[in-house]
Parts: structure tokens; C-alpha cells; sequence
């Protein structure tokens, strides 16, 4: 376990930093003058631009600036947003646990309707798996930023039981009333795919040998569906959870963009757009980390629930 | 006394255009303590009977005949009595024990299940005979393979614990479908040689499935030969090698290499072997077979009686073999 | 096996039956054929300047001559939705005929070559595919500036490894084959067997992974068009038209947005279902 967890954090540790120095070499490889970017195509003064150029050791080697924006990094100060005009990490301050709260309660939804949908298709068959499926592969094809104004036109503009946009002013249930069509939009697509894969991995579980022993074993059908069949049905939807949540994530650029919320995605979208370019490696860097975690986790839990995974390894 | 009682027995299952017939009229007896070999090729539908005498029917599919455990038919048992049945009247082994054990489940969970679930039995008295078991099969340091998972076992190993796991309560009847084909060979005969001594210590019935003839002779009392879905030969272990008289039984045993080296060339069983689903009318051995006239292409032979056994075969009479 | 068999044994028919593409694949064709056309001739066939301001008609609903109506800034809809089909065609035939390339490329050499090369292009790819495209086109664009070349070159940075992936486990059958080891031994050069025989045989499933890929090609570039890192304004092009009416369709007047997202999850789910049926048509999936 030591060794697998080990090993699980080394090349985490190695994909951020990577992924970092691709970013920053990006940036240096980049057309134009540094300046340009920093400044924003402002008109600065010599001076501001001289205290730039040492801020962000623009003169000095390639590697040199790398390792002081990394050891900046750890210490908490990850620079200046020329766009806004403020610290990033103040930025990313409240924006985070909107986006947090955004991609939390779709994953709560897709693992409510997708999963449970999915394995009832899987179990029980006839109508209920016909509407599911069918369900599926018309959600499947509706991308967030296309759903997201579907939900507001139907359900905000129309009928008028949501709010069309924004985060509400702070209360708890305000914020959960305010993100129920965003985590919606962000949901959809996720929840056909797990509808899917749960169905098939089901099925799959259902012609396997081990649960016609447990069943000629006498086992009553509850103990053999729930012990055997959805135990075992599981965890190829786990090893595709990484990649889910990470697809969330992502996603949250759309329906940011689409609900006025402010949080990480819109801020990475508008920061792009104005080439703000110390703010999208900031919050790039924010992103990367939250996938190795995010795989990370998975890992762990897998090498829980499946002692194969443990043979293999030793 | 007759303990399991097959009547004609005939199964349809469900296929992507349609139905199609797998069991042809099947008929076997088991007595209580007896063992019958079911001997055939892939598609012989050797694996489908023996799953009907445990009532795993694959979905969608429509039976008929009758299966009788002590009297009680099987495939209308209401579904306390199918319990009861299967919990602790009958036992069953299963070809790969990788497939058949659920993997992501400690041993020690398999080997109680059944006990604690369906016998009412309290945790420790489950372990404890788990134990017991474990080591009645040969299977060293058994509480620590307690908690194992499948995956750390080798197969011959996951076999025993198969076999174990009947043994935890006291079955009238043993379902041994290919239990040795999934081993290397060095395996098979050790686990063949526990099955064979448990059985007989307990005085279990057994329903033996195998491809292999030469093995299902040597632990059995009777054999049955299935072809196409249908019995075609059926007689005394003993009397296989000298007095069998249907060609497929004849082709297979002489199919077989000999180690005296005395064959230039093996003999094979022409063509390939046929299932239930495509038979038409007439013997379906017919286009394989060395003796087939006409009349064998005709019409389906009924089964004769011969000496302690039954051949499905027109021309069992006939003496087809020169010397006995 | 006689060496002519051999030969005569490899060339799988790219015609199947045409009535495995069904009444559903028969529609999508029918979709896919008409969104080329309109992408072809828009400009010709837009009844109006679709860049032609005009403010008092602003989000104006559907009048006769004007069977869309208007968008935000008074220009003809319909106008406008035909001129972007071109933009919204072009952009993933581009990604998707690069990123195949490439795609192909990268399987080709590591199923030939095998051992190391082949394990080494496997990692490089499981990396490269675990990278989400759209942080690479945000990256990029911030660099480069925002548009529509940038945001192809991004995806197909994203989609090739997606590609390779595929494409690999039918490249190694294929190079295992016994066709192949017959060339070699005929002293065939490396170039010909791959790509007079190896490649045209694979080519049906490369053809409909591609067709199907197509529709996620539109969906993700008519996103980054969303966010305004495509196509900048004011050239048409249906995903910054699902942005531009967004402010019309929270005052009431979803018109734009609606009409464009569904010309975008049309021609999406066309592509995905026409590549689908060719695949089980050709007997490849």
C-alpha cells in the first residue's frame, strides 16, 4: 500500500510540474515582448515597466523565472492580474468555493439520477430501460453550453421556479436554490454516459459466473443483486470517475459563462480572452492540482475495493 | 432409491431470430449415492442439463419434460422449496473457479455465505467449518486463507476451495460440470481424486460433466454420451471400452491416442460436432457417421435397450464392430 | 494458403449492405449533405447582408421575409445561421483531417515498428490523452491570441493522442497480419506495404472513427466559439451566435440562441450516428 501510494504521489508531484513548465515555456516561446502580456497592451510608464520586467525576472533565463514562480507559488503569492489589477490569489479566493459547490452538486446529481438510472436499466430491463437509454443518447449529444440555456429559456424564463443567473447573495440555501439548473446543464452529459456504462457493466455482471453460484447457492435475489452484481457492477464506473470529475470541471467554463457565475471557469475564460497570462497560469495550476488529486483519490479507493488491483501490484 | 429423476427434458432458448431447441428429450436417474458421467462435445448440451437440474435457465428460455428431486418436481418449486433445495440438498462445482468465485470477496466471505445466509448459521460456527473444510480438502494454513482474496489463489488451489465449500453442509447431490478442464493436468488428477473420495465418504449422489470419456469412466458408475442435445448411448462405467455400441461413443473412444504408440495415425471424428439447435430430421450423427444408410437420415432413432444400457441408434442390433 | 489467397484474401469491401445504414442513417447523410451544401454556398444563399446592422429591428421575432427574424444588433437571422455553417464545417473538417493524420501516423509507426518504439509512443499518448483540450486551447490562445486557427491547432494537439489510441489496437492486427510478413519477404519497402496495402485496408474504420469524430469536433470548436476564443466577431458562426443571443433569450427572446445550439447538436448527432451505421455497415466496429 505504502509502495502504491508512493509511487501515486511521485507521479503526481511530476504531471503538475510538467504540466506547469509546458505552460510557462508557452509563454516564453510566445510571439511578441512579455511585456505586452503583463501590461495588457496598456500604455505604461518606463518605470512600471522596469518594475515589471523585475518582478517577473524577464531578463533573466528561462529556468530562473520557472523556479521563482514555482517557489512564489508555494509560498502563497502567485503573482498579478494585469486584467484586474489585484492580487490572483485574491481572486481565486471566493470564486473557488462557487465552482466547489457548482461541481460537488453535479456530481451529487449524476451519481443520483445517472447511477441509480443506469442500474435499474441493467436489473430490471423492459420499460424502464427503453426510456433510459433512450433518454441517454439524446442528453449524451446536448453539450452544456447548448442545455444550459435550454433549462434557463424552459425553467427560468418561462415557468419562473429558478433563477436565470448568478450565485444569490451568500445564504447557503440561496446558493444551493441558484445552482440546481447550472448543476443541471453541467450534469446531463456525465449522467447519460454513467447511465451507460452502469447499464452494460451490469449486464455484464448479471451473464457472470460467480453470481450463478451465489444464485444456485440459494442466495435470495436481493443478497445476489446487491452483493455480486452492483458490488462487482461498480467499479468500472470508478475508474472512469477521474475522468468525469475532471470533465466537470472543464465544464464549468460553459455554464459559468452561460448562468453569470462567477467562479473559476469564467474567470479562466475571461483571463484568456485578455491575455492575462499570469491569472491563466494560476488558475491552470489550481486546475492541474485538483485533477492529480481527484485521480489520485480514485486510485486509492480502487486499490481498496478491488483486491485484484493489490496482486498485480505486489 | 432413486434421488433425481430427468424425463424428457427439452429446452428453447432464446436466440437473436427467435428460439432455438438445445435439449432434445433428455433422460437420466441418478439413485441416492449413485454417479452418472454426461459425456460430449462443445454443444452437446451436457453443461445446459446439468444447470437445469439446478434451475439456472438462462434468461428467456422455455422448458418442458419434468425434473424430479426426491419426487418434488424442480422446475415448479415454489420459491422456499427452490431455496432449500439449492441451499442444502444440492451442491455445485463449476468449470473455472476464477469465474465462478466472485473476485473483489474474501474466501473466507464465499466459503460462509451459503451457511450464515441460508442455514442460519452464527458467524463463528460458519468459520469454524470453513476451517474444517479447508483442511478436509487438503489446503494447508486454512485460517489464513481465510482472508484471502481469489486473485492471491492458484487455480488448482480456488478448485479445492470450490469443492470445500459443498462440503460446509451435507448435500444429497453433486453437480461436477468440467470441474478438472480449466487445470493443468498434474492438478486435474489430484482434484479429481478428492472429488471422487469425498463423494464416496459421504455418499453424495454426483452428476458428472466432462469432454474427457477415459475420466468420467473412472469415477463414475454409469455413463450417459450426449450428442446434439439428446442422449445417444447410455451403459455401466465398466462396460464402456468392451461393450458400447453407438458410433459416436466408438469414434471417441477410438479417438483417443494410445500410449503404447501402437496407431500410425489418429483417428478423428470427421466434420464438427453438431449442437441441439441444428438438428433436422433423422439421427444427427448421421452426416458423421461411418454406418449411416438411408433410413439413419430418415427418421430420429428411439432409444433400444441393450444389455444394462440404451443406444440411440437404428442399427444397434447389428453387430457393426466385428469382435466384441 | 496459396500467395494469390493471400492477396485476394485482404481487400475488405468498403460497399455493404445500404440498408444497414437504415431510415436513421439515411437522415443524417441527408443532414450532413445538406450542412456541406449550405457551408459551400452560404454567402450566395443568404437573402440578406448578414452583417447589416440595423438596430431598430433588434431582436425583432419572424416577419414575413424574414422567417427567423433578427438577432441582437438587427441583422437577418437566417442570414446569418447559413454564413456560419461555413465556418462551423470548416473549422472541424480541419481538425478532424489533421488530427486523423496525425492520429493515423502515430498508430502506423508504432504498430510497424513494436518493442520500444511502440512502448514509448503508448506512454507519450496515455500522457498526452489524459490532458483536457480545452485547458490547452484556453492556454494557447491566451498566448497566441484568440481564433479560430489557434483553437484548431489546440483541439488537434488534444484530439491526436485520442486518435492514435484508437486506431492502434486495429493497426497491430493489421501489421501482424500474414500478408504483410509475405511483402517483407518479397523485399516490398516499408512505404508500399503501409500505405498501398496496410492503409487502405484499415482505411473503413479510420473513415468512420473520423466521421463520428467530426461530430465532437463540432461541438468542442462551436464551445470555444461560445467563449469567444473561436471565430472572433463579427463573422457568423453558430457557437458565438449561442453567446450573442444570450442576452436576447434572458429578456425573452430565445430565437438566436435556440436556433443556432440546434443547428450545432443537429449536425452533431448527425455526424455521430452516420459514423456509427457506416461502421456496423463495413463491418468495423
Amino acid at each position: 500500500m505504502k509502495g502504491f501510494l508512493a509511487r501515486r504521489l511521485l507521479i503526481g508531484a511530476v504531471t503538475i510540474l510538467v504540466t506547469t513548465f509546458l505552460v510557462h515555456l508557452a509563454l516564453y516561446v510566445a510571439p511578441g515582448d512579455p511585456v505586452s502580456y503583463l501590461t495588457g497592451g496598456k500604455p505604461t510608464s518606463p518605470e512600471r515597466i522596469a518594475a515589471l520586467r523585475e518582478q517577473y525576472h524577464l531578463d533573466e533565463p528561462f529556468l530562473t523565472r520557472y523556479f521563482s514562480w514555482l517557489g512564489g507559488v508555494v509560498q502563497g503569492d502567485l503573482g498579478q492580474s494585469v486584467s484586474f489589477n489585484t492580487d490572483v490569489s485574491t481572486l481565486l479566493g471566493s470564486r473557488l468555493s462557487t465552482t466547489l459547490y457548482l461541481v460537488v452538486t453535479a456530481f451529487v446529481v449524476i451519481m443520483v439520477f445517472g447511477l441509480s438510472l443506469g442500474i435499474l436499466s441493467g436489473l430490471r430491463g423492459g420499460w424502464i430501460d427503453t426510456a433510459t437509454m433512450s433518454g441517454a443518447t439524446i442528453l449524451a449529444a446536448l453539450p452544456a453550453f447548448v442545455s444550459s440555456y435550454v433549462l434557463i429559456n424552459v425553467f427560468a424564463i418561462n415557468l419562473g421556479w429558478f433563477p436565470a443567473i448568478g450565485i444569490g447573495d451568500g445564504g447557503f440555501l440561496s446558493t444551493m436554490y441558484h445552482l440546481v439548473l447550472p448543476s443541471t446543464a453541467l450534469a446531463l452529459v456525465a449522467a447519460a454516459f454513467v447511465a451507460r456504462t452502469a447499464r452494460a457493466s451490469i449486464r455484464m455482471e448479471l451473464g457472470r459466473e460467480h453470481v450463478a453460484t451465489a444464485t444456485v447457492r440459494g442466495m435470495p435475489r436481493r443478497l445476489v443483486v446487491s452483493r455480486h452484481v452492483v458490488r462487482n457492477g461498480l467499479l468500472p464506473i470508478l475508474s472512469v470517475a477521474g475522468l468525469l470529475l475532471a470533465g466537470l470541471i472543464i465544464g464549468t467554463a460553459f455554464v459559468e459563462q452561460a448562468f453569470a457565475i462567477e467562479g473559476l471557469g469564467s474567470l479562466l475564460v475571461k483571463a484568456a480572452r485578455q491575455q492575462d497570462f499570469a491569472l491563466v497560469q494560476a488558475v491552470t495550476l489550481v486546475l492541474v492540482v485538483a485533477f492529480v488529486v481527484i485521480n489520485l483519490v480514485v486510485d486509492v479507493l480502487y486499490w481498496f475495493l478491488d483486491p485484484r488491483v493489490r496482486t498485480v501490484d505486489s | 432409491m432413486t434421488l433425481l429423476q430427468v424425463t424428457d427434458l427439452t429446452l428453447d432458448v432464446a436466440l437473436p431470430e427467435g428460439s432455438g431447441r438445445v435439449l432434445r428429450g433428455v433422460d437420466l436417474a441418478v439413485e441416492q449415492g449413485g454417479s452418472i458421467g454426461l459425456v460430449g462435445e462443445s454443444g452437446s448440451g451436457k453443461s445446459l442439463t446439468v444447470r437445469s437440474i439446478a434451475s439456472l435457465l438462462p434468461a428467456g428460455s422455455r422448458r418442458g419434460g419434468s425434473i424430479t428431486f426426491e419426487g418434488d418436481e424442480v422446475l415448479g418449486m415454489s420459491p422456499a422449496r427452490l431455496r432449500r433445495y439449492r441451499s442444502s440438498q444440492l451442491a455445485m462445482i463449476f468449470q473455472d473457479p476464477r469465474a465462478a468465485i466472485n473476485p473483489v470477496r474474501k474466501i473466507g466471505d464465499f466459503l460462509t455465505e451459503n451457511a450464515r445466509t441460508n442455514l442460519g448459521w452464527s458467524r463463528n460456527r460458519a468459520r469454524d467449518r470453513a476451517v474444517e473444510v479447508l483442511a478436509e480438502v487438503g489446503i494447508s494454513d486454512p485460517e489464513r486463507r481465510l482472508k484471502a482474496y481469489p486473485s492471491e489463489l492458484s487455480g488448482g488451489l480456488l478448485q479445492r476451495v470450490m469443492i470445500a465449500s459443498t462440503l460446509l453442509y451435507e448435500p444429497q447431490l453433486l453437480l461436477a460440470d468440467e470441474p478438472t478442464t480449466a487445470l493443468d493436468v498434474t492438478t486435474q488428477s489430484s482434484v479429481m481424486a478428492l472429488i471422487d473420495r469425498l463423494r464416496r465418504e459421504r455418499g453424495m449422489a454426483m452428476v458428472f460433466v466432462s469432454h474427457d470419456l477415459e475420466l468420467a469412466a473412472a469415477v463414475c458408475d454409469t455413463i450417459l454420451v450426449m450428442y446434439a442435445g439428446r442422449i445417444v448411448e447410455q451403459l455401466p462405467a465398466g462396460d464402456l471400452y468392451e461393450h458400447s455400441r453407438h458410433p459416436y461413443t466408438r469414434a471417441l473412444l477410438q479417438a483417443r491416442p494410445r500410449l503404447d504408440g501402437r496407431e500410425a495415425r489418429l483417428s478423428a471424428i470427421p466434420g464438427q460436432p453438431a449442437s441441439g439447435l441444428e438438428d433436422s430430421t433423422g439421427c444427427a450423427f448421421a452426416p458423421r457417421c461411418r454406418f449411416a444408410i438411408d433410413q439413419c437420415r430418415a427418421e430420429t432413432p428411439l432409444v433400444v435397450s441393450v444389455g444394462s444400457g440404451g443406444v440411440r441408434c437404428l442399427r444397434a442390433d447389428e453387430d457393426l464392430w466385428g469382435a466384441p | 494458403m496459396s500467395f494469390g489467397q493471400v492477396l485476394i484474401a485482404r481487400r475488405p469491401r468498403m460497399r455493404g449492405r445500404l440498408r444497414h445504414l437504415g431510415v436513421v442513417g439515411w437522415l443524417a447523410a441527408t443532414v450532413i449533405g445538406l450542412f456541406a451544401f449550405v457551408a459551400a454556398f452560404g454567402p450566395a444563399l443568404a437573402p440578406y447582408d448578414p452583417n447589416a446592422i440595423d438596430l431598430a429591428y433588434a431582436n425583432v421575432g419572424p416577419t414575413p421575409g424574414h422567417p427567423l427574424g433578427f438577432d441582437e444588433l438587427g441583422r437577418d437571422l437566417l442570414s446569418r445561421l447559413l454564413v456560419g455553417a461555413r465556418p462551423s464545417f470548416i473549422g472541424p473538417l480541419a481538425l478532424v483531417a489533421f488530427s486523423t493524420v496525425l492520429g493515423t501516423l502515430v498508430a502506423l509507426i508504432a504498430a510497424w515498428r513494436r518493442g520500444w518504439t511502440d512502448t514509448g509512443l503508448s506512454a507519450a499518448v496515455d500522457v498526452a490523452f489524459a490532458f483536457p483540450g480545452l485547458l490547452l486551447a484556453i492556454v494557447l490562445a491566451t498566448v497566441f491570441g484568440a481564433s479560430l486557427w489557434v483553437a484548431i491547432i489546440a483541439l488537434t494537439l488534444a484530439y491526436t493522442p485520442g486518435m492514435a489510441r484508437l486506431l492502434r489496437g486495429s493497426a497491430m492486427r493489421e501489421t501482424g497480419m500474414e500478408y504483410v510478413k509475405a511483402f517483407k519477404v518479397l523485399g516490398y519497402s516499408d512505404r508500399r506495404i503501409l500505405f498501398r496495402h496496410v492503409l487502405p485496408n484499415l482505411a473503413p474504420f479510420i473513415i468512420a472513427q473520423s466521421i463520428i469524430t467530426f461530430g465532437y469536433a463540432t461541438l468542442d470548436l462551436g464551445g470555444l466559439s461560445f467563449l469567444g476564443l473561436g471565430l472572433q466577431p463579427p463573422t457568423a458562426d453558430w457557437g458565438a451566435m449561442v453567446a450573442a443571443g444570450s442576452k436576447s433569450l434572458l429578456q425573452g427572446y430565445p430565437l438566436q440562441t435556440m436556433a443556432a445550439g440546434t443547428c450545432l447538436v443537429l449536425a452533431a448527432v448527425s455526424f455521430g450516428v452516420l459514423g456509427d451505421r457506416l461502421a456496423r455497415m463495413w463491418g468495423v466496429e
